[in-house]
């Protein structure tokens, strides 16, 4: 990599630490605009414009092949989920996650965020599918659980707004002869 | 109209309006989650040249507001179908879009690189379409010449894939 390039990946990667710095702090704006900062500097560093016209089919690509570079810009989406999860913001959530998946598909917290964000956003059924493929490496995880319970909630929750939607239909109105 | 500033990899600062900036997915989501300060948005893998001729494309665009929106998914793309797709897109393109291509080929694939950084589906398509027209026709091996692509093939690996994708080639082996 060129020096310039060499430059340009030391400063986003500060940025990066500054914005893990300001999470913790609970300071999410603030680490949300780190975060960008750091993917302006390290996103298009490893670009070839050939590379842009590959489909990259998701179930072609194997763990090994993600390399470090996508980890990284994969891991700051991530991170910018949980920012967007403690702002209640769950259609940043999802995208945010979804960018995370792109770089990297077998990022687990990217998929677990992804599922917590469809669940608050009402897509339950999606979810579930997630937390199903979560659970087969981690069945006994309490966050898994956790959102389990969620989904639960939702489901009596859209339950009963059916009910209430639907009840007495057939008693409403009248048919004009 | 607010004014975003955006700090280009040589250092050059260019002021754009808020409009015309938001046709930038990347800018919008900065926009949106961290709001406008008064020190530019760097953009340190895009030049000064080539994000001049960006906000020229935005200038020109500016009035259509379906840009300034993530792009809705089109019909036919849930299955893949790139038909609908390419059609819509060529569908966008007016004559300043047709002018503004007509650059060296150098400068296309940074435009290329710049429009997928700031996330500009519509000029991605534009530079795509314009690139793909630029293969229509040529032998593999005109190809590697114009786009300088290296053949990094071994010879058993080169002739099973010319065979695999016979097909697609007429008598002369050209796309």
């Amino acid at each position: 990599m060129s020096n310039e390039s060499e430059e340009k990946r030391a400063k986003g990667l500060e940025f990066k630490n500054v914005g893990n710095k300001h999470f913790k702090a609970g300071e999410f704006e603030q680490a949300l605009k780190q975060y960008y900062y750091a993917l302006l500097h390290l996103r298009g560093l490893n670009d070839n414009p050939m590379a842009l016209s590959k489909a990259k089919d998701p179930e072609d690509i194997k763990e090994e092949d993600v390399t470090e570079h996508d980890k990284e810009l994969s891991n700051i989406y991530s991170n910018m989920a949980m920012c967007q999860m403690r702002l209640a913001k769950y259609d940043r959530v999802i995208s945010n996650a979804n960018q995370a998946l792109k770089s990297n598909p077998f990022n687990k917290k990217a998929k677990f965020k992804l599922a917590q964000g469809l669940i608050r956003e009402g897509s339950v059924i999606r979810a579930a599918k997630i937390l199903d493929e979560l659970e087969k490496d981690s069945p006994d995880d309490p966050a898994f659980a956790a959102e389990r319970r969620n989904i639960a909630v939702k489901d009596k929750e859209a339950d009963a707004k059916q009910r209430k939607d639907l009840g007495g239909m057939f008693s409403r109105g009248t048919i004009e002869k | 109209m607010r004014v975003i500033k955006l700090a280009a990899a040589d250092g050059a600062v260019i002021s754009v309006e808020q409009d015309m900036a938001e046709q930038s997915g990347t800018i919008r989501n900065i926009l949106n989650d961290v709001g406008i300060s008064s020190t530019p948005i760097p953009v340190p893998n895009v030049s000064g040249p080539i994000l001049s001729k960006i906000v020229d494309y935005w200038r020109h665009h500016r009035g259509d507001a379906s840009r300034r929106r993530p792009r809705e998914p089109l019909p036919g793309e849930e299955n893949d179908s790139c038909e609908a797709a390419t059609q819509h897109a060529i569908s966008q393109m007016d004559d300043f879009d047709h002018e503004f291509c007509r650059i060296d080929q150098g400068t296309l694939f940074d435009i290329m690189l710049a429009a997928n950084f700031l996330d500009v589906p519509p000029l991605l398509d534009l530079v795509g379409y314009t690139v793909a027209n630029k293969m229509k026709g040529k032998t593999v091996a005109e190809m590697r010449d114009t786009f300088q692509v290296k053949n990094d093939f071994t010879p058993e690996e080169e002739e099973k894939v010319l065979r695999e994708n016979a097909w697609c080639e007429d008598d002369n082996g050209r796309s």
